[in-house]
């Protein structure tokens, strides 16, 4: 029964079944009771034009009456009788009117009446006939009622149909399958509780479409990323097999080793991007100026081998509901950047502060910055700069910018504000967790 | 044979760079579009392998640069673009071939060989002058249909020779097409070089003409 359609229809045969039996009783008895009145009518009629007529009351039956239908008439004291029927039988003593007696074993219907002449007459039908003649015609009454509701079902059912023909519609358009994303649904001529139903869904495909498309994307860079790496292994191998001496041999492989090191780093910032949007999402409560220390502090040495000045301009305590690992990732790329880019002797600061609810993590460095024209772009996975020489594939920012989204944060990259027009300043800010 | 490598990536550059000094091609390396403009400009390159994806300038800004500048330089792009309309792009602009990352060493050096042929006289992939031959692919030298093994230097020298027949050379000329930038060059190294030739090939091969340099005859 998970069909709406069976269901409406379903609901609506059995309100359409009760209703029609309730009204089909409610028809029955007022039919049964306008038959009975009509037949009491019939005796009083024929009771006053009996009165009218002198001598004994006759009724000759027709043949083509229902013997059980027909009057009786009979003289009240008069031993003789039109027929030997039970009327006979009524006692002088009874007053004028409609009476039900019980005569001989069965129920009658009577009208007893004084004529002008003093002598009293009565006329009767036995209960039976009447009932049944009433039952009759209050059966037909509700057959007739009755064969509507086989033709209200087949209507409901055709209305249903009719009404549900936009659904099966965009069960269709659904269906038909572009390239894996199914085609937005047509919002013209819906009905008005569809429309908001529709208009969501056409959203969501929206937003599967542009994920899909941005995984495309990311997969075929990510193949050309790789391109070049492996381009340089290949021929790394080649160079070690052509080493003419014992020298070249080993600085060959030392260089060939260097290069599956970086390629498999390569891999694995591919593999943390598709693993961190997911891993970001975290049911976990920490302190993310904990975490920000501590990776700071493994990167010491980096800065020291360049004589970086890394350090801290602030560090508030901030719950921030995100996975440890991730937001170690972020730091780790993010500090790992300035260090890379930053001059030798120059200087990285890093902060995290919290107000309005959120958790602000900065770093500022003093390096060549990133031209305006390229900042909107920089974040896309495989953007590297281009006024500097490249060290990596440039996943980092990517990689930083898709945990900061799935983590309902925001990444802001831009200029120090410390007027001197040059370094850079990135800027996370993720919402804090409630307490 | 001096060549010109265009590679912002260290990695690749360094075992692009290795690999053609190991056939023998003296190599200069830079890694960006606006010094490869540069270097093309102060020496006469025999080849170009260039990336597109590079800092400072394009790759194809580069390529449009050589195209106009007096000589043409035969270019060969070496890129991770792998798509048919890429390809085309950097075909109609002038490109001499296309060669898609990753990529064996024999290959490129094969393309490169026949670009330089392309470049050539003839459609011989055996360079001769007289008795003398020699097949850039092997490095064997031939003299009457005898091989005879060559250093790595001899045979750059010879082939410098054989590419262009009939041309006198001065030393700084075979300098430039045999040495790189970052190799250093002996006063007297050219001349050890040819006398070693001459010993090899016998004393006509290479002629001596005084005041001007050397050169092998046309045949």
């Amino acid at each position: 029964m998970s069909s709406l359609r069976t269901r409406l229809f379903l609901a609506l045969a059995a309100v359409v079944t009760l209703a029609g039996a309730v009204s089909g009783l409610a028809i029955y008895w007022w039919m049964y009771g306008e038959a009975i009145e009509l037949q009491d009518g019939l005796i009083v009629q024929v009771g006053s034009f009996l009165a009218e007529r002198p001598g004994p009351p006759d009724l000759t039956p027709s043949q083509d009456v229902d013997s059980d239908a027909r009057l009786s008439v009979a003289e009240l004291g008069q031993a003789r009788s039109v027929d030997l029927s039970p009327l006979a039988s009524v006692s002088n003593e009874i007053a004028d009117g409609l009476h039900t007696l019980d005569l001989q074993g069965k129920t009658w219907r009577v009208l007893v009446q004084t004529r002008r002449d003093a002598s009293r007459i009565v006329v009767g039908q036995p209960i039976e006939a009447r009932d049944e003649v009433a039952r009759g015609s209050a059966i037909h009454a509700v057959a007739s009622f009755a064969a509507l509701i086989p033709c209200l079902m087949v209507l409901i059912g055709l209305v249903i149909r009719y009404s549900f023909r936009p659904v099966s519609g965009l069960t269709e358009t659904l269906d038909r399958d572009r390239d894996g994303v199914p085609s937005r649904l047509p919002d013209k001529d819906l009905p008005d509780e569809l429309r908001p139903f529709i208009l969501a869904i056409n959203r969501l495909i929206g937003r599967i479409a542009d994920q899909l498309d941005r995984e495309r994307r990311f997969i075929a860079d990510a193949a050309h990323g790789l391109r070049t790496p492996i381009a340089a292994l290949t021929v790394q191998a080649q160079n070690l097999e052509n080493a003419p001496n014992e020298a070249d041999r080993i600085r060959r492989a030392n260089e060939l080793r260097t290069g599956l090191r970086r390629t498999a780093r390569l891999l694995d910032q591919l593999l943390d991007h598709a693993r961190y949007a997911a891993l970001a999402n975290s049911s976990e409560t920490v302190d993310i100026s904990t975490i920000a220390k501590s990776t700071v502090a493994e990167l010491l040495p980096l800065a020291e081998e360049k004589a970086v000045d890394l350090g801290f301009a602030r560090a508030d305590k901030a719950p921030v509901r995100i996975a440890p690992a991730a937001f170690a990732t972020i730091v780790q790329n993010l500090v790992g950047n300035a260090l890379a880019y930053v001059h030798e002797g120059g200087r990285v600061d890093v902060a995290i502060a919290v107000a309005d609810g959120r958790a602000t993590f900065l770093i500022e460095d003093d390096g060549p910055g990133i031209p305006s024209d390229e900042i909107q772009t920089i974040v896309e996975p495989f953007k590297r700069g281009t006024s500097t020489i490249g060290h990596g594939a440039g996943l980092g920012l990517s990689i930083v910018d898709r945990i900061v989204h799935t983590a309902g944060g925001r990444l802001d990259l831009g200029i120090p504000p410390n007027g001197k027009q040059c370094g850079l300043r990135v800027t996370v800010s993720l919402p804090l967790a409630n307490p | 044979m001096r060549i010109l490598l265009v590679e912002d990536d260290a990695m690749l550059g360094g075992a692009v760079d290795t690999a053609l000094k190991d056939a023998v091609y003296a190599v200069d390396w830079v890694r960006d579009g606006e010094a490869a403009v540069e270097a093309a400009t102060c020496v006469d390159y025999a080849l170009a392998l260039l990336d597109l994806g590079l800092p400072k300038r394009d790759g194809l800004s580069v390529l449009k640069h050589f195209r106009v500048a007096r000589r043409p330089l035969p270019v060969i792009i070496v890129t991770a673009q792998d798509a048919v309309e890429d390809r085309i792009v950097g075909l109609d602009l002038g490109a001499d071939d296309y060669l898609v990352k990753p990529f064996e060493v024999q290959e490129l050096l094969a393309r490169m060989r026949a670009v330089l042929r392309r470049q050539g006289s003839g459609a011989s992939a055996v360079l001769s002058s007289g008795a003398v031959s020699l097949d850039p692919a092997t490095r064997v030298a031939t003299v009457h249909d005898v091989p005879v093994r060559l250093t790595s230097r001899e045979f750059a020298l010879l082939r410098t020779f054989l590419t262009r027949p009939g041309v006198v050379m001065s030393r700084s000329e075979i300098e430039e097409r045999i040495y790189g930038w970052n190799e250093e060059v002996e006063s007297n190294s050219v001349e050890f070089h040819i006398n070693s030739l001459r010993k090899k090939l016998g004393p006509a091969v290479i002629r001596n003409i005084r005041g001007m340099g050397w050169m092998v005859e046309r045949t």
